[in-house]
């Protein structure tokens, strides 16, 4: 199961609020960024959205989830969540719009 | 961000309240455009990683690298609720020359434990200051 989200400056805004390196290009630059990135967290929460469609209102009572980020992402981007059953867990990724892998990992409905 | 060497394994964090109010309930929902009908009323738990920032920020301000996020959820929170967060520094160690930091942090709702997260990030003065 997967589900795709195009991230906007606007959300990404939203999400991490104001003066930072997540919503303010100046702010970005002074720590070394070309343009702001998008929190991991937003991501993760894509995971996390994609999961409580997959296991229902059980995920919010006894899911785990345990992920690495491995890319930044950018406002513009289109983000696709992925969920595939391992029998004993879900391996969990999520792609960009090039196919580059931003986050892996594993979740799971705990017994 | 505070000062690498000023950050000690076991160093704790917190009690700090999160009033699960409305306004916060759809910055982190509206945020990802999540849809899911369980959240009409019910917390995104992924919202543990955001406040584990927040602990270790509450000390060591500034921006960090997000490097790795692990995530429980016991119990959902409903908006309207507070929960307290508190965390413990569980890594400081130094892998090809960056510098992970870890924070395990516990949620609670009165005694009943809700959400638990490990954030575990690179510390940024290391790399753009050269300290160790």
């Amino acid at each position: 199961m997967e589900l795709t989200k195009h991230v906007t400056q606007d959300d990404m805004t939203l999400y991490s609020g104001p003066g930072n390196i997540h919503s303010d290009l100046e702010v970005a630059k002074r720590t070394g960024l070309d343009a702001t990135i998008a929190q991991g967290m937003m991501t993760l929460a894509y995971a996390s959205e994609l999961m409580t469609r997959v296991c229902g209102p059980e995920w919010l009572e006894r899911g785990e989830i345990d992920v690495k980020f491995t890319k930044p992402v950018y406002a513009g981007d289109v983000v696709t969540a992925r969920a595939e059953d391992r029998a004993d867990h879900y391996a969990v990724t999520a792609v960009n719009q090039a196919g580059e892998t931003l986050m892996v990992g594993e979740a799971r409905l705990r017994d | 961000m505070g000062r690498w060497t000023d950050a000690t394994l076991g160093e704790t964090f917190g009690p700090i309240e999160f009033r699960m109010t409305e306004k916060l309930h759809r910055r982190y929902i509206d945020g990802v455009c999540n849809e899911v009908p369980e959240h009409a009323d019910l917390i995104d738990p992924s919202v543990a990683g955001n406040f584990a920032i927040g602990l270790i920020g509450s000390r060591y301000p500034g921006p960090i690298v997000h490097s790795h996020q692990a995530l429980r959820y016991y119990s959902p929170v409903r908006v309207g609720e507070t929960i307290v967060g508190t965390g413990v520094l569980s890594l400081k160690e130094m892998r090809r020359d960056k510098a992970y930091v870890a924070v395990d942090c516990d949620f609670h709702r009165g005694d009943e434990r809700v959400w638990w997260a490990r954030m575990t990030c690179i510390w940024p003065e290391v790399h753009l200051r050269g300290e160790t």
